[in-house]
This record gives C-alpha cells, sequence and structure tokens, in this order.
C-alpha cells in the first residue's frame, strides 16, 4: 500500500503537488519589478485550469479559489 | 544598457559552495550570484521570454505558468539534492544581477536567518486517503417491518459517524507521530480531486520540514503507520525529498520592512 515517491529531477512531480507547493511557499524578495498582478494566486488559478479537465470541474470549483474540506 | 535581459532567481544557498547546476528555464544556463554568506541561483532570460511583459501577458496562460513553475523548480530539486536552499516565490525577477545583489544586501539578516532556519533538511509530503469502505457494512437482514428498517437505518449512520470519528483520531495520530520526529509540520487542505486526479477522499495532505540524517527513520515510522491505517481503509503516500516550500519563510519577528 505504501508509496514512496522520490521526487527527482526529472519530470515526474505531480504538478497538483507543485502548485500545493508554490501557493503561499518560498520567500518574497521584493526587487525593482514589482509584478503586482501576476502573482501566485494567478499562477495557482492559471495551473487549476491546465490540470482540471473542463467536463470535471463545476465551473465555479475553478473560478472559486477555496477547496472544500473533504469529510474525514 | 542590456534591457533585454531579465535575472531570474530560483531560490539562495549557501556561498563557496561548488554545486552542479542543472540547466533552467528555457535551457538557460544556472548560475550563482554571491551576496555575502548566500548566493542566489539565477538565469539572465531575455525579457521576450520572462520579462515583466511577459508574465502580465501571460498570467492567464496555463501552460506558460506550468512550463515556468516546472522549470523552476526542477532546478531547486537539482540543487536540494545536494544542499540545502530556500526557494523563492515565483515571479522572482529583477532588471539585472546588481539590483538583485542590491536587495539581497537590504534583506540579508532575514534572508540569512530563513536560509538558516533550513539547514540540513529537506520537506517530506504525506498524504492520507480513504480507500477502503467508508464503513463496515455487515449483511443486513433485510427488515420485516417500517421500524425496523428505521431502526437499521439509524444503527448504520451512527455507526458511519463513529468509523468517522475514529479515522478522524487516527490520521490526527499519525500526524501527530509524524510531526513529532520532524523538526516543523504544516497541514494543508486536501487536494481537489478533479485536480489530483483521485477519486478517494483526502483526508491528511501535511508536509514535514526533515533532517536530512532522518529520513530513513521517516519512512519507516510512515511504513509502519500506514499498516495501521490500511486496517482502516486507509493508505498513507509520501513524496519528497522537496526543496523546502512550505518552511521558505522570512522570521516573522523580524520580517521584510517596506511592501
Amino acid at each position: 500500500m505504501m508509496t514512496v515517491h522520490e521526487v527527482g529531477s526529472n519530470e515526474d512531480v505531480a504538478l497538483v503537488d507543485l502548485i500545493d507547493r508554490l501557493i503561499g511557499g518560498g520567500v518574497v524578495i521584493t526587487g525593482d519589478l514589482v509584478l503586482s498582478i501576476a502573482n501566485v494566486d494567478l499562477v495557482y488559478l492559471g495551473l487549476q485550469l491546465v490540470l482540471a479537465p473542463a467536463h470535471a470541474v463545476e465551473p465555479s470549483v475553478v473560478l472559486h479559489h477555496g477547496r472544500k474540506p473533504v469529510e474525514g | 544598457m542590456a534591457d533585454d535581459i531579465v535575472v531570474h532567481a530560483y531560490g539562495l544557498v549557501g556561498s563557496e559552495l561548488s554545486l552542479r547546476l542543472p540547466p533552467g528555464i528555457d535551457g538557460a544556463a544556472v548560475t550563482l550570484v554571491n551576496a555575502g554568506r548566500f548566493a542566489a541561483l539565477v538565469s539572465e532570460l531575455s525579457t521576450d521570454a520572462l520579462g515583466e511583459e511577459q508574465w502580465r501577458a501571460h498570467e492567464e496562460d496555463p501552460r506558460w505558468l506550468q512550463h515556468v513553475a516546472t522549470e523552476h523548480h526542477a532546478v531547486l530539486q537539482a540543487v536540494v539534492d545536494q544542499t540545502d536552499v530556500l526557494p523563492l516565490r515565483l515571479p522572482a525577477i529583477y532588471r539585472d544581477t546588481e539590483a538583485l545583489r542590491r536587495v539581497l544586501r537590504e534583506q540579508q539578516p532575514e534572508l540569512e536567518a530563513a536560509l538558516d532556519s533550513l539547514r540540513g533538511h529537506v520537506e517530506m509530503g504525506t498524504k492520507i486517503f480513504l480507500v477502503g469502505p467508508s464503513a463496515k457494512t455487515e449483511a443486513q437482514e433485510r427488515p420485516r417491518s417500517g421500524r425496523d428498517y428505521l431502526a437499521q437505518r439509524s444503527a448504520e449512520a451512527a455507526n458511519r459517524d463513529q468509523a468517522r470519528v475514529r479515522r478522524q483520531q487516527q490520521v490526527l495520530a499519525v500526524h501527530g507521530q509524524l510531526a513529532h520526529s520532524s523538526t516543523r509540520s504544516t497541514v494543508n487542505p486536501p487536494q481537489e480531486a478533479a485536480l489530483s486526479g483521485r477519486q478517494e477522499p483526502m483526508l491528511l495532505n501535511a508536509a514535514y520540514l526533515l533532517a536530512r540524517g532522518r529520513f530513513e527513520d521517516f519512512v519507516s515510522l510512515a511504513e509502519q503507520l500506514n499498516a495501521g491505517l490500511a486496517a482502516d481503509g486507509m493508505a498513507l503516500e509520501l513524496t519528497g525529498p522537496w526543496p523546502p516550500y512550505n518552511f521558505a519563510h522570512v522570521p516573522e519577528s523580524t520580517s521584510v520592512g517596506g511592501a
């Protein structure tokens, strides 16, 4: 049952796992080029659109950023 | 003045390291820009490829973003396999290396503290899925009356609730043990099924900052915990080692001034 995915330098990393880490992950070093529009939320939103097949997701789920908690 | 070049920074590492640096975004060379006790991993790219205009133009272009994010990550991943790295958040572009050096110098104490807090560590990811039946469904006798039927339904609901509570307790206990054997931990929202492609409910999506020397122990512990979860229809998956994205923070007490 147990699977350990070694995240190698190759491109087998699951994009959804990478997105998870790009949201709010990493430090911001404010420089001279200030990108106020292209922020990480938009990166995330954009990548969600790549990942989610159009038929699999309600438009509201894609557009609303929030994620539904899964009932445990 | 070379206006056609932009500097993209991937992350920070200790200075005076000899690293095998992989190719960067669009195959550009990755080099080190030294600034005191640390150095930034950077690529010089054409503004036509990754300049401010390009970020603005592509902010609703998921494939472009996927490409940049994946190649940004590939560099950090190749480096974390060799040494400790402080990942930078996207977008991370600077007019030139001198501009980058200047901001690194201005924010040196905070950045050193952030990098120091990750020394000797990597990030591990853990997800727990509900893979088995959500509750033990024993073969029911056919209800003999409406009252029996309602009683059965009510008992089933109570069983499901008990099973759910027990699973929640198990998941919390597993997280507690993994957190105990790591340096820091954080719990993220579960991934949506539509994004992960997994239909099973995700019960835990956590990240652990793990001392490199504890990797084998951590994996064995996870295997052991997974065996316990499996008995109740759950499965644990480990990913990593990752660059410590979830733990790359400038310390709050000395947060970088100026917004």
